[in-house]
């Protein structure tokens, strides 16, 4: 015979007040605007819809690229703003300089874009923690969601 | 899931997955690179993996491959990534346990995590990712399937007894389940299922209210709970619990009417205008829901000039109504009549005048302001004669009960007042 099981913690639930039907911040998303400038080649900042942040790492990032954007060992500038309407349009979220480490072509016959493995090099560690905390606190949330949904 | 060795869970899932064909459909091409990368190093077969970047490609990579594993961005264009769920499910039906459904999103919001959850999802992963929190993720929710705990194994024996129509078989079975998890609200959702297949609807609710009190947004607890109290027409309570459902679980359309057809049947009209609030922000508006919504600010406005006290709350709901509307003229009608009724003849002209043809251009919709003025005029002469101008709503229509309710105190007394009788939904 096992430990009984004890009560756990209620689940994570959305907090709501009583006479609160809907919250309106329910149905908005955390959306980014990623721009990237190779410092290298001087070529102008590349347009953030043809930018994507694809990953994150320890200290790095993964961005989808047009191809061309940047080759290995470039320096390139990012800046990351918050695009979405529970936050200040443009709301700077990071900017960072930064080393390419790697440029991985597509296994699928797609020469029009790249995934950059950037290094970050100068960046403010403060902003840094908060991007990773934007999403992996959400993350969890979203893991207890479901995890007391389903039961 | 039983414990086992880090080493040998990642070995147990290496060996699943080596023989699963995976699907992975995302617009864009980088991620669908980086969850392919993903996948492969955690043993997926490079040729057992289908990439597709729209909703129209996945849909056929399901019908023709059969994954065992999809992973799908929410947002696939026009389309909406969960929906190739039940797609999945056909396309496996006696498989279901070893499937495995994952949106990998960029869309943080709490309605599209709730619908997903409502779908019974097996991981929803945020983008940007993190390669390490997508393998223990996926890995997870795939040892859970491979290895499940006991309690888990008793549930699914259960619900198979119940499937089979072996009710004792099955109640045994989530009785059994319970002291199994330190939550066992699913067992108790199931055991209120059996209760009500059995027409016990008092136990069954104590069984759903049980689950409630492990785990208060237990799915399946709230809507057995939910259904169990339609029943039994208590619609007050009803109202309560689908209140919740719609806190925690919101934007869906389908249960957005049920919660105005209850709100109008309690006589709750100061929640129509929120619910109206919550219906301006949903991206699928279908033509029920449309409806519905039109009905329940067009009622809601009539009660308002009805009490005498809200006349200009009436006007605005009328005017919400008559924007939602869209060119609908039966809605349009409805309210010149409501409004003509009390006499309120210049605002009547006034919405009339405003739905011209240019203003509210609909292909199906040749009649214009004149013909709605003569409608009107039309309507108010035959109210005049005695005859009864048609319904709103079609016959058996659940508003058409509140409908009737108020012509008949509106005939009978010169003034309106609405009892509160539960009518029952269509």
């Amino acid at each position: 015979m096992g430990k009984k099981p004890q009560r756990p913690a209620p689940p994570s639930a959305p907090a709501q007040q009583d006479d609160e039907l809907i919250r309106a911040a329910d149905f908005v998303s955390v959306r980014l605007d990623v721009h990237f400038q190779n410092l290298l080649s001087g070529s102008g900042v590349v347009p953030a819809e043809q930018v994507t942040l694809d990953e994150l790492g320890d200290k790095a990032l993964v961005l989808g690229l047009p191809a061309g954007s940047c080759n290995v060992s470039h320096g390139v500038m990012i800046e990351i703003a918050r695009a979405d309407a529970s936050a200040r349009k443009g709301a700077p979220v990071l900017k960072a300089t930064g080393k390419v480490r790697g440029i991985e072509k597509l296994d699928e016959d797609d020469d029009k874009r790249v995934r950059a493995h950037i290094d970050l090099v100068q960046y403010d560690e403060e902003s840094w923690e908060r991007l990773l905390a934007l999403f992996s606190g959400r993350q969890l949330e979203i893991n207890r969601f479901l995890a007391a949904v389903r039961g | 899931m039983a414990n086992l060795d880090p080493k040998k869970e990642a070995e147990s899932f290496a060996k699943y997955l080596a023989t699963r064909k995976i699907l992975i459909a995302d617009p864009s091409s980088t991620a669908r690179s980086g969850l392919f990368n993903v996948f492969r190093e955690l043993g997926a077969k490079p040729n057992l993996t289908v990439l597709v970047n729209s909703f129209s490609q996945a849909e056929t990579a399901i019908a023709s491959d059969k994954p065992h594993i999809v992973v799908a961005e929410y947002e696939l264009g026009k389309r909406c990534g969960l929906e190739l769920l039940q797609k999945q499910r056909e396309s496996r039906p006696d498989e279901s346990k070893e499937c495995l459904f994952v949106i990998v999103t960029g869309n943080t919001s709490q309605t599209a995590v709730a619908r997903s959850a409502e779908e019974d999802i097996d991981a929803y992963i945020l983008k940007p990712l993190t390669p390490e929190l997508v393998r223990r993720t996926i890995m997870k929710a795939a040892l859970e399937k491979i290895r499940p705990r006991a309690y888990v194994v008793h549930i699914d024996e259960g619900k198979r007894l119940m499937a089979d129509g072996d009710l004792d078989g099955a109640e045994a079975k989530f009785t059994e389940a319970i002291p199994l998890d330190p939550s066992p609200s699913l067992a108790m959702a199931y055991l209120g299922q059996v209760k009500v297949i059995r027409q016990a609807l008092d136990v069954a609710r104590d069984k759903f209210q049980q689950g409630l009190d492990y785990n208060r947004i237990h799915y399946k607890c709230l809507v057995g709970l939910y259904d169990v109290l339609m029943k039994e027409q208590e619609h007050v309570a009803a109202y309560d619990v689908v209140r919740k459902l719609s806190q925690y679980f919101p934007a869906n359309p389908k249960r957005l009417a049920e919660v105005l057809r209850l709100a109008i049947v309690i006589g709750k009209y100061e929640d129509i205008e929120k619910y109206y609030s919550v219906f301006t922000n949903l991206d699928d508006r279908d033509e029920t829901l449309i409806k519905y919504v039109c009905a329940a600010l067009v009622v809601c406005g009539k009660y308002y000039l009805s009490t005498k006290l809200g006349h200009t709350r009436a006007l605005e709901l009328f005017r919400k109504a008559a924007v939602t509307a869209s060119g609908r003229l039966n809605i349009l009608k409805e309210i010149i009549l409501a409004l003509l009724e009390y006499r309120l003849v210049r605002e009547g002209r006034a919405q009339g005048a405003h739905d011209r043809p240019g203003a509210r251009a609909h292909p199906a919709r040749r009649e214009g302001p004149s013909a709605l003025h003569g409608d009107a005029a039309g309507f108010a002469g035959e109210r005049a004669q005695g005859r009864r101008r048609p319904a709103l709503f079609g016959r058996g229509d659940f508003f058409s009960g509140q409908e009737a309710e108020l012509r008949r105190h509106s005939e009978g007394e010169g003034r309106l007042r609405l009892e509160r009788r539960a009518t029952g939904p269509t």
